[in-house]
């Protein structure tokens, strides 16, 4: 039993919210992988930061988050005087995507870089290449699996973010109702027909997503 | 010495037995009561419910309760897809009625307490753009309403019908976070992060010092906001159900009940 007049609203707002955040995501990974990676003192503090949010229910992520940019408290009030806000927009659902995919971006690129071979960076140094250069032509093509597989997850988690997202962006149909929340709301609503019209959509993309990566992985060997 | 002490001691439990007491010997009969029950209750609910619960099982100590707190129609969808519940209280006669066609009940809902619907903003809400009602929402400047899912959450369902009739119903939805359960629709605002909402009398109570009451629903600008109680079909010990049913519309029960904001519904 489907329904197949449903607003499809939810599907393109995922699919917004997913792909700014993992540009966003990409960005933010591999530069605090790299900046991890080369550390010698405190590398274990500084790392556990970062893959925290991975490991959090994402309520407490959600009640982090509204404690920095709730519109009562912390940067959303400052934000709030340059009329930038973040609760129950679509930047909120956003920053909820970046905030719970950023770990699996950061761990995936930073274990790919520590993969590479010492010798290899310490050759092209004695070649008197530069260190911008080595990481954009040595490195980053080196780590490509790594990096290829962080951006899956990172899109793939910022898909099914629910949590964190609720919380932050709320349940706006048209704003912020993504695809996981539709499922959500459906099934409380008893639509069947809809929440099992948004099961089987997100179970698809899902599925997509696993062969786009596997085959990224099988071309590597 | 130790006499004196086991006197006092003695003395002491006199003195706090009155407490108990008419309670003790209300349930005199029901004493030998012993069992779990699941008790299933609207968010609306919870605070009340938990404490009619705690009091139901100091006169029977026999008797575990287990609670749940989730949106009337999260509730629903749970109890026909054969979640273990024997007892569900909701916050509006939609679910329980819709449940008792498709035979998912043991007997007839039967009517508990009522509420009534407020419109709420936070208490230090810009006076600039605040609304004087429900009929002025869409004009006041407010950005953002806050209420439950219509579709699952009574309160919501309610707000959807008070902004019907005020005929601005189309333009409150366009701007209008859903939330699960009516707590969180509470929360969003007593928190500052949605400037007006539609909950319960009942919750607007529970968070007098964050929330203020803009305007009181009347009666018929929306459908009875009535607290239905009823058995599960497929309920474990319907002795036991039964005996705690009976409980609510008990003195003690209706008092709590009260306390919280609830009036009885006969």
């Amino acid at each position: 039993m489907i329904d197949t007049n449903i607003d499809f609203r939810p599907f393109f707002i995922s699919l917004q919210v997913a792909s700014i955040s993992v540009v966003l995501t990409f960005v933010l990974g591999l530069f605090a992988a790299n900046y991890v990676y080369k550390l010698n003192f405190g590398k274990g503090i500084i790392d556990t930061l970062f893959t925290l949010p991975m490991i959090l229910p994402p309520t407490v992520s959600g009640a982090y988050l509204l404690m920095f940019f709730g519109r009562n408290t912390g940067i959303g009030k400052l934000l709030e005087n340059f009329g930038i806000q973040i609760v129950f927009t679509r930047i909120g659902a956003v920053i909820a995507a970046i905030f719970v995919g950023f770990p699996l971006m950061y761990r995936a690129t930073r274990g790919a870089f520590e993969q590479i071979d010492e010798n290899i960076i310490n050759a092209a140094k004695t070649l008197g290449i530069s260190n911008t250069k080595i990481f954009w032509t040595i490195k980053i093509p080196m780590a490509k699996g790594g990096i290829i597989a962080g951006v899956v997850l990172a899109f793939s988690r910022a898909l099914g973010e629910f949590g964190a997202t609720i919380m932050l962006a709320g349940n706006i149909p048209g704003r912020t109702q993504t695809m996981s929340i539709a499922v959500f709301s459906a099934i409380n609503a008893g639509n069947r027909a809809v929440a099992n019209t948004w099961t089987i959509i997100l179970t698809a993309i899902s599925f997509i997503i696993l062969i786009v990566m596997n085959r990224f992985s099988y071309k590597k060997r | 010495m130790k006499k004196s002490i086991f006197l006092l001691g003695f003395l002491m439990a006199c003195a706090s037995t009155p407490i108990i007491q008419p309670t003790t010997e209300i349930s005199a009969k029901q004493s030998q009561l012993s069992g779990n029950l699941f008790f299933a209750a609207a968010a609306s609910l919870e605070r009340a419910t938990l404490e009619i619960g705690r009091v139901f099982t100091q006169i029977h100590p026999n008797v575990h309760i287990d609670f749940t707190h989730a949106s009337s129609g999260a509730i629903q969808s749970q109890i026909e897809e054969g979640a273990p519940i024997d007892i569900f209280m909701s916050a509006s006669p939609n679910q329980t009625n819709s449940l008792y066609a498709n035979v998912f009940l043991y007997s007839t809902p039967i009517n508990v307490v009522r509420n009534e619907l407020v419109l709420i903003s936070p208490i230090n809400l810009d006076e600039s753009i605040r609304p004087t009602g429900f009929a002025d929402v869409h004009t006041s400047g407010v950005e953002l309403v806050a209420i439950g899912d219509p579709d699952s959450v009574p309160a919501g369902n309610f707000a959807r019908q008070i902004f019907e009739y005020h005929g601005n119903v189309e333009e409150i939805l366009n701007i209008s976070t859903f939330g699960t359960n009516v707590t969180q629709v509470l929360d969003w605002v007593a928190t500052g992060n949605a400037p007006v909402g539609v909950v319960f009398m009942t919750d607007a109570i529970s968070r007098q010092e964050d929330v203020q009451i803009i305007e009181i629903a009347q009666p018929h600008m929306h459908d009875p906001a009535i607290n239905p109680v009823a058995i599960v079909a497929d309920t474990n010990d319907i002795e036991l159900a039964r005996a705690f049913v009976e409980f609510l519309f008990s003195d003690i029960a209706m008092s709590i009940f009260e306390r919280y904001g609830f009036s009885p519904y006969q």
